[in-house]
């Protein structure tokens, strides 16, 4: 008995160490894998992986791998900056058609989109996440650690101009499509607070004081590393900016445009000889052109977004000479070609052009008859994952290399150009038409396709044939009254095929359906689209 | 009159007359109860030679007549008696007349039969508000519980399962399963508190009686078939098809072969299961034990399919100290291995053109497979792989171990009996390894990178977790006679840990050459939460007629923040037993009648991520990285949270009745609950700007259950020769979302749910205010006047000329049964019994995304290669996707029988007198009426995509006891 | 189905009328009404979500060739005279002829649901309709038009960024000219003479140009400055004969519309246009400056007009007679 005694104490003993070991301390479990801000924070390295993101955001779909996002809601792999704006920009044009049934594309194809387009909706949260990300850097940044060096200080006061940047960018992008988005900055916290909604030309002003605000901070015109915005960045975003103003706005800064392009024209870029290698796969190498890139790698930065949409979404397996001539072996997707206004821009029959840049496209078949069927169409292969000297990347397969220009010196030109013809004062014509045979001497490779005067539906068409596929189209149609309504129509605008006119309310996106539902209180709907 | 009275006194064995007993001449329809004093006086006929006395919760006796002689009874209580009967609850267990709440037991001869590999299959339609749907047909893949509806949208709605005390969803062998009960209502389920929103499922497994040395043997042998292919087009179908139909370039005409396969009876095979198990238990001395093994080997319909699994446990239950000191001793263990054919040929077969050839010698490339292919050297990388070569081509074999088990000492005071201290402990630990290789010629493995061709893959993958948990409960049971009372107290600590580790490894090719790109960046990934909770509960009995019991629960969880962490369970709940009020007491016929309310409060907690409030940073993988200058940086991400995220609440009431009439040979209970659940977690929009990403996991809204329960037992025929019982039950449930919105917005369009198949984005349902949760968000569909659906057409609601979403959808039905009924039959003859249990849903709709997908012309030619569609695209000629469109949102009612089966009792064998051999023969899934015109009528959440189906099941058994 | 089934009605029609059965339209009205097409909207037997478009028949093709005008889901639409003669000549119904115009309006619910309207003839005269230009413009009165500064046929200077400086073309007849350069079309308000060589004056003597021919003038009214520039238009290319200097073909001046025009016979083949024979100035395909080649791809006689009249806006017009 005695025994069976000693045995009980013994086990309640071991139930009251058990007891006070699990005390309500054990309830704060911590993940691994993971950090606080304070230590991501608490030395420049840190930082600058913290900048990655920044940066990346508007590289990738989300941070383990090209099945993930950031987003909810939306196709992991579509769910990335630059596929969804350039499908914003590009697909209600007359520049593309994507033969894709997929949610979202006809009606972008169509211009009949409405407020729960999946595609807008996740361009939208794509940009505000970016801007948040950003607004959480500047946050975590506002005290500079003690424990940094001189050096150190000088790269965080980079790093925060930089992401007041990226920042600034996006909210050009918002306000180019939605007009008037909710606004959050560094001041606002994560958490339930619904922000605000901003007025577009209130955005325009917050805009253009940040980019001015941040220009002595940034690293000087091509001084920063590659892939880092600088202050010819800055200037370049101006310049767009100012060139828009009058459609944000209803008051033109065309002056402005001048100067800030100047400004970048005098900064040292100049145009990269072969206009094709700006587009290819070691673009981030002998690239004296382009001011700022969206970087990608086909074996460190991959997602499905990006150029390697681009390039595997131009192509399929029968186009040209296959896949592999594109650099993408187990690729092309066979969704995007161009309708037929714009080969045209090159001559009846673009193949005759001397312009080399309309040898970019391929076949002969202009007419589209049925938006899905891909073989309809000029294909358009400006984007390619193979090198300027022919090869493949490393590891070649469906991920692309190439980076994305974001901003480059021939659009200040075009900027420049059409500032003048538009009225802007500090220019002159001769210089723009200097500018402008610049570019024509490239794709013509000698004079001859020089011009002696210019007028503004030449600039228009001279930016379609320089800028294709760079996701400008919808801006500029816009910025000449082209976009919506029937003084321009073509193939498939409206859903005719033979194009028709469509109400002015589509030269804004809808704010979408989801956030308004999230946000009532402080959110309207941009005008047309109901509530 | 001729006749002689008869009188007498009728008692329990502790002389207590008993009241309500009745008296009757057998044969005949006179008779009479005693009165509350146990007295009787009866007319009867003068050739009458006997009395029988009956009373619920005893055993029956018939007395012989002798003379008009007062005749005195004694009445032996019967043990194995419904009312007797006890109940296992939380925390202890309870005299089935004590139960206040609403609970359902399923015991031993009430399981379904045949070839029951896990527990849910044997109470399937047993009992009303329990609603069980498979998850398929592959070996192990268990089934969806629901216990009275919804109770949130993004948590886990799945129940508890506590095993003989443990809260461990560890498997266990039904055969070693004595009874599962099931917690309903809020009250009695409040005592798990944090973990109880869907209900309890509590199961006690079989125990050895010291002395009474018993062996089991059962064997049993199955043969599965696929009941029905999806209806696809022959390869002559498709052939016609594609060559008549204008809309195919003559491109994809060209690409049409000349085979007529039928790629459904490729990927599918008549598959055997054997299920073999032996249990001893007895005594080791004093020591009752009870162990038992088991091993099946079980193959899917799906070729490759299979899993073995061996089983094993062991029951140690001894006492010591004059019984003071009871130990009970509880040890499984299963090991699993399982070759997992590849499920995505399911949908391959459905969708592959049936004019091609399995094989294509000629392919040497894809190894002899037919594929698409650009040419001779690449594949074409958007097309469907051949269902055949993914099943072949695959191996991917996993061994899963487990065990898990639990000690409970439970040790009544010397000084004080009525005192318990007990202490339970328990652990639950597994692991998962395996490897997943792909033979060099595979499709779905061909993956070029430059210059290198990678084929085939020899991956590995494991994982495995540790939880435990300890609790320590004092129990104070009293019965007071002098105030008629009985005293149950019970207060309880626990502590709860779960802890899982997942290891990352890159890929390899056949040739074990690492895949480009597919390190990782961190060797594993470790998910922690721990759960600490103080318990208390009252069970107070008035004079065997008035039960109140009353608990409170104090739950801490690591998933919330410190001051959101802790919540309160409290519970009350009254049983009152009517039949012993005097206005029942001598109602003749009635047997038992009792009246239960209850109110509780259970929180949820399940199914979310551990460390959702907790802001934090992750770097990015080594494919996620973004370059500056000539380096690539690994990405500092901010992770989205919610630092006020805490608890999701369930309020539920239940009022319920139990009754008995005819001496119980008609029982049954009747229900009615009201259940609502506020701080709904669930994964809305949130306003853009606000966290790191766009859809977050919140506590927002409220949602509400009601429903009615009803379980009817009858046993229409009971003479020694011959039992026949029947049990129906039958619950109405109808969940409602009641808000969902930080902020009132009366022009909020809900929340999307429910993705779709063939567009990635598109979702079908939604929640919203007043409507059923995952309600289908609809087009209205135009139909021709011979009732063909034109493509494109669609009502347009709101009238305003156009149609756009949301304004012209409509809210259609939702996938959840209004209806849930079982039926239930045993009919014994002699050594014949023969079984059956029938289910039917009524009310649930089902979304047919296979036929929305696939009954398309888009889709049959498109990228390159061909596809085949559902018949349904001949009837509706249909070229585009149509799938917001309400045709495809089909009635999805259905009954079903699960189960019918016949045994022979051979009775002893071998010439042992207590041996007992039967035999039996079973079928499982034997028919389905429905007018769905999907494969199965039965999804969880209702929408059909392809689904491994669920096969009928042929089984014969023997059952041998010595 | 569980519900009832929205069944489309087979029998749906609709019914196109017009405001005017005799239309004849000229430039003098041209943003006037013409003429309001409405359609009863048909009854598919439930809401139906109805697309309409107009479908003009082009001239004598009965519908096998149509301009298609997507109007969306109003049931009428308004034409102004301007608008509703583009559409005609666009339709290739000839100008100053009463032609029997077919409409009809296509009421679409889905690819396999829709109903076409009664085919509606209309009579309409359509109009050759002249350039509208609304650029700030100046005037210049001179002997070659007999110094009227009111009159039609007059040569302006325009501004196409709305500032001070003006462009545009002169054709002077005889190898003396005099001529005023106007703010208003007539003489009240500020007149320009010469200031000196390349200057202008407010208070000065007549501008002058010495030989006749076709030119580029340019005037600035801030900095009081003006030039003149010979361009002596022509066409060259194989659709035209070849491309040696011989084979150019020069413009006529049609004073009535202060255009170049000419009446040429062509064949399959290249066409270019340029000045002084020389291919410094030259126009191309799209009417660019240095474009491309247009392309003549059927043969015939055409009526080439080639408007300069504002010089970064030229426009070429060439139509098969
Ligand atoms: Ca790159
Ligand atoms: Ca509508």
């Amino acid at each position: 008995m005695k025994h069976y005694f000693q045995k009980i104490h013994i086990i309640w003993a071991v139930v009251l160490g058990m007891t006070l070991f699990s005390c309500s301390k054990k309830l704060d479990r911590t993940p691994i894998n993971t950090t606080s801000d304070a230590d991501v924070y608490s030395t420049i390295g840190g930082t600058k992986e913290a900048l990655a993101k920044v940066y990346g955001a508007f590289a990738l779909t989300g941070s383990t791998g090209s099945g993930s996002s950031d987003l909810a809601g939306i196709d992991a792999g579509t769910s990335d900056f630059l596929r969804l704006y350039w499908n914003a920009q590009e697909l209600p044009t007359d520049e593309a058609l994507c033969a894709w049934g997929d949610p979202g594309i006809p009606d972008l194809n169509e211009i009949s989109w409405t407020s729960s387009n999946t595609l807008l909706n996740g361009l939208y949260n794509r940009c505000i996440y970016q801007i948040t990300v950003a607004n959480a850097f500047l946050r975590a940044t506002a005290t500079t650690p003690s424990t940094f060096s001189e050096a150190d200080q000088e790269d965080l006061k980079h790093f925060r101009a930089e992401s007041r940047f990226i920042r600034a960018y996006q909210y050009w992008v918002l306000m180019d499509l939605f007009g008037n988005p909710p606004f959050t900055d560094e001041n606002s916290t994560i958490g339930k607070v619904a922000p605000q909604q901003i007025k577009r030309a209130d955005l325009f002003n917050y805009v253009e004081s940040e980019l001015k605000a941040i220009e002595p901070d940034l690293v000087a015109p091509g001084q920063n590393e590659y892939g880092r915005a600088d202050q010819a960045a800055d200037w370049a975003l101006l310049a767009r900016l100012y060139l828009n103003a009058e459609v944000y706005t209803g008051t033109d800064h065309y002056t402005d445009a001048i100067t800030y392009s100047e400004k970048v024209i005098n900064s040292g870029y100049s145009l990269d000889k072969n206009y094709n290698y700006l587009f290819l796969a070691d673009n981030n190498l002998n690239n004296p052109e382009t001011i700022l890139s969206i970087n990608y790698d086909g074996n460190k930065t991959q997602n499905y977004g990006g150029t390697t949409f681009l390039v595997n979404a131009c192509i399929d397996g029968s186009t040209g000479a296959g896949p592999t001539s594109y650099g993408v072996p187990s690729g092309g997707w066979g969704g995007i070609r161009a309708r037929s206004p714009f080969p045209k821009l090159f001559g009846d029959d673009y193949t005759t052009s001397k312009d080399k840049r309309a040898a970019l496209l391929l076949g002969t078949d202009y007419d589209i008859t049925n938006t899905t069927t891909f073989a309809q169409g000029i294909k358009v292969i400006k984007f390619r994952n193979t090198n300027s000297d022919g090869t493949l990347p490393a590891n070649a397969g469906t991920y692309v290399s190439t980076d994305f220009p974001l901003f480059r010196l021939a659009e200040q030109y075009l900027i420049y150009a059409e500032a003048v013809l538009r009225g802007g004062t500090g220019g002159d014509k001769t210089t723009a038409i200097s500018y402008i045979n610049l570019l024509r001497e490239r794709a013509y490779g000698d004079a001859s396709g020089d011009v002696t005067n210019i007028d503004l539906n030449f600039i228009l068409d001279e930016r379609a044939r320089e800028l294709y596929y760079e996701a400008f189209r919808r801006t500029d149609l816009i910025r000449f009254g082209k976009f919506t309504g029937s003084s321009y129509v073509w193939p498939w605008k409206g859903g005719l095929k033979d194009g028709t006119s469509v109400a002015d309310k589509y030269n804004l996106f809808p704010i979408p359906a989801s956030d308004l539902s999230a946000n009532p209180e402080n959110l309207t709907q941009n005008p047309g689209y109901g509530s | 009159q001729g006749g002689k009275t008869i009188s007498g006194v009728v008692l329990s064995q502790d002389q207590e007359p008993l009241a309500g007993v009745s008296v009757s001449v057998p044969q005949t329809s006179i008779g009479t109860i005693t009165d509350d004093k146990g007295a009787f006086s009866l007319q009867v006929k003068p050739t009458a030679s006997s009395l029988s006395f009956s009373f619920i919760g005893y055993i029956s006796q018939v007395v012989p007549i002798n003379g008009e002689a007062p005749i005195h009874v004694v009445l032996i209580k019967d043990s194995t008696s419904k009312l007797s009967e006890v109940v296992v609850i939380g925390y202890g267990s309870v005299n089935k007349k004590d139960v206040t709440g609403a609970i359902s037991t399923i015991s031993t001869k009430d399981f379904q039969k045949g070839a029951i590999t896990s527990f849910d299959q044997m109470i399937a339609g047993k009992a009303p508000g329990i609603s069980i749907t498979s998850n398929g047909g592959h070996p192990g893949s268990g089934a969806t519980i629901r216990i009275r509806g919804l109770s949130s949208l993004s948590a886990s709605q799945d129940p508890l399962q506590v095993v003989d005390g443990a809260p461990f969803d560890g498997y266990v062998n039904p055969n070693d399963i004595e009874s599962v009960t099931i917690l309903k209502d809020a009250a009695s389920a409040a005592i798990y508190g944090s973990r109880a929103s869907g209900g309890v499922i509590l199961i006690t497994t079989k125990k050895g009686i010291a002395g009474q040395t018993k062996i089991n043997f059962n064997t049993q042998f199955s043969v599965s078939k696929v009941k029905g292919y999806v209806d696809v087009l022959t390869g002559d179908e498709f052939r016609d098809y594609i060559n008549s139909n204008a809309y195919f370039t003559a491109d994809y005409k060209d690409l049409l072969g000349s085979a007529n396969t039928n790629w459904q009876k490729e990927i599918y095979q008549t598959a055997l299961t054997t299920n073999n198990n032996l249990s001893v238990s007895g005594g080791l001395g004093k020591i009752p034990y009870r162990l038992s093994v088991g091993y099946l080997n079980q193959d899917g319909i799906l070729k490759t399919d299979n899993m073995q699994r061996t089983t094993g446990s062991l029951t140690l239950n001894p006492s010591f100290l004059d019984n003071h000191l009871k130990v009970t001793l509880n040890l499984n263990g299963s090991l699993t291995r399982n070759r997992n054919a590849n499920q995505g040929a399911i949908g391959a077969a459905v969708a592959f053109d049936p004019t091609q050839s399995v094989y294509d010698e000629s392919n040497t490339l894809m190894g002899g497979y037919f594929e698409w292919m650009r040419d001779a050297s690449t594949p074409n990388p958007l097309a469907a792989f051949n269902p055949v070569s993914l099943l072949n081509q695959r191996r991917d074999v996993s061994h899963y171990n487990r065990g898990f088990g639990n000690i409970n000492l439970d040790y009544s005071l010397h000084f004080l009996p009525d005192l318990h201290i007990s202490a339970n402990l328990g652990f639950d630990v597994g692991n998962t390894t395996g490897t997943t290789k792909e033979d060099s010629t595979s499709r779905n493995t061909y993956n070029i990178q430059g210059d290198e061709v990678y084929k085939g893959l020899n991956n590995q993958y494991s994982s495995d977790f540790n939880n435990y948990f300890a609790e320590y409960m004092l129990n104070y049971k009293k019965d007071i006679a002098s105030i008629k009372s009985n005293i149950n107290a019970m207060v309880l600590y626990g502590y709860y840990d779960n802890r899982s580790v997942n290891d990352n490894y890159a890929s390899f090719d056949y040739l074990g050459r690492e895949i480009p790109n597919t390190e990782q960046k961190y060797p594993y990934t470790l998910d922690q939460s721990t759960l600490i909770s103080y318990v208390g509960r009252l069970i107070y009995t008035y004079d065997e007629k008035y039960t109140l019991t009353a608990s409170i629960r104090r739950d801490g969880s690591s998933k919330f923040a410190p001051a959101t962490r802790w919540g309160w369970f409290p519970s009350v709940a009254l049983g009152w037993d009517l039949k012993q009020e005097s206005l029942f007491k001598n109602a003749r016929g009635l047997s038992s009648l009792k009246f239960r309310a209850s109110y509780g409060k259970t929180g949820n907690q399940g199914g979310i991520d551990n460390y959702k409030y907790i802001p934090s940073y992750y770097l990015s993988d080594n494919t996620s990285e973004y370059q500056f200058g000539d380096d690539f940086y690994s990405m500092y991400t901010p992770s989205s949270y919610d630092e006020s995220l805490k608890w999701e609440s369930t309020a539920s009431a239940n009022i319920g009745l139990d009754f008995g009439f005819l001496n119980q040979r008609i029982y049954g209970s009747l229900d009615f609950y009201n259940k609502h659940t506020t701080d709904l977690l669930a994964t809305v929009d949130i306003a853009a700007g606000t966290n790191f990403t766009n859809q977050l996991l919140t506590n927002i809204g409220s949602m509400n259950s009601k429903g009615v329960e009803l379980n009817l037992g009858f046993v229409p025929v009971r003479t020694s020769d011959l039992e026949w019982t029947v049990n129906l039950n039958a619950s109405y449930n109808n969940s409602e979302i009641t808000k969902l919105l930080a902020y009132p917005d009366s022009s909020y369009k809900g929340q999307v749910t429910g993705d779709i198949e063939g567009a990635t984005g598109q979702t079908i349902q939604i929640l919203n205010l007043h409507q059923q949760p995952n309600t289908f968000l609809v087009y209205k569909q135009v139909y021709d006047a011979n009732g063909k659906p034109i493509e494109g057409a669609y009502a347009d609601l709101n009238g305003d000329g156009q149609i756009s979403p949301y304004d012209d959808q409509y809210y259609y039905k939702s996938p959840w049964p209004k209806w849930i009924m079982g039926f239930s039959t045993n009919l014994t003859y002699k050594k014949w019994s023969f079984s059956t249990t029938l289910r039917a849903n009524i009310g649930n709709y089902m979304y047919n995304n296979v036929a929305s997908n696939q009954g398309i012309a888009y889709n049959m030619g498109v990228n390159q290669y061909l596809a085949n569609g559902v018949r349904d695209v001949l009837y509706t000629n249909f070229i585009n996707k149509q799938q917001q469109s309400d045709y495809y949102v089909q009635n999805a009612s259905f009954l079903k029988m699960d189960n019918i089966g016949i045994t022979y009792n051979v009775g002893e064998v071998f010439g042992l007198k207590s041996s007992n051999l039967s035999l039996s023969g079973h079928v499982q899934n034997v028919f389905c009426v429905t007018k769905y015109d999907g494969l199965d009528p039965e999804i969880y959440g209702g929408i059909d995509k392809n689904i491994y189906p669920n096969p009928r099941v042929y089984t014969v058994g023997l059952n041998l006891n010595f | 189905k569980d519900q009832t089934m929205v069944i489309a009605s087979s029998d749906a029609a609709t019914e196109l009328t017009a405001s005017a059965q005799t239309l004849v339209l000229n430039e003098e009205n041209a943003a006037d009404q013409a003429v309001t097409l409405s359609w009863s909207k048909p009854d598919f037997g439930y809401a139906a979500a109805i697309d309409y478009y107009l479908q003009v028949s082009f001239k004598d093709s009965a519908f096998s060739k149509i301009s298609s005008i997507g109007i969306g889901t109003a049931t009428s639409i308004s034409y102004t005279v301007e608008d509703l003669n583009t559409l005609l000549l666009g339709a290739k119904y000839p100008s100053d002829e009463a032609n029997d115009v077919q409409i009809r309006v296509l009421a679409q619910v889905a690819d396999s649901l829709f109903v076409y309207s009664n085919v509606l003839t209309v009579n309409v005269t359509p109009y050759l309709a002249k350039r509208v230009i609304t650029y700030p413009n100046l005037y210049m009165p001179g002997d070659y038009q007999g110094w009227d500064p009111t009159s039609e046929t007059i040569a302006k200077l325009y501004s196409i960024n709305s500032n001070t400086s003006y462009k545009g073309y002169i054709n002077v007849e005889a190898d003396t000219n005099y001529f005023k350069i106007t703010a208003a079309p007539n003489w009240d308000g500020t007149n320009y003479g010469t200031g000196g060589k390349g200057l202008l004056s407010t208070t000065g003597d007549n501008l002058m140009i010495d030989t006749a021919g076709y030119y580029l003038v340019t005037a600035d009214t801030k900095a009081l400055s003006w030039s003149y520039t010979r361009e002596n238009w022509g066409m060259i290319g194989d659709a035209i004969g070849g491309w040696d200097d011989a084979d150019e073909v020069m413009f006529d001046f049609d004073k009535e519309n202060q255009v170049l025009t000419k009446t040429v016979n062509l064949v399959a083949g290249g066409l270019k246009f340029r000045a002084n024979h020389d291919w410094t100035l030259n126009l191309g395909a799209g009417a660019k400056y240095g474009g491309d080649n247009y392309t003549i791809t059927t043969a015939g006689t055409y009526l080439i007009t080639l408007d300069l009249r504002v010089p970064d806006e030229p426009v070429v017009t060439m139509t098969l007679q």
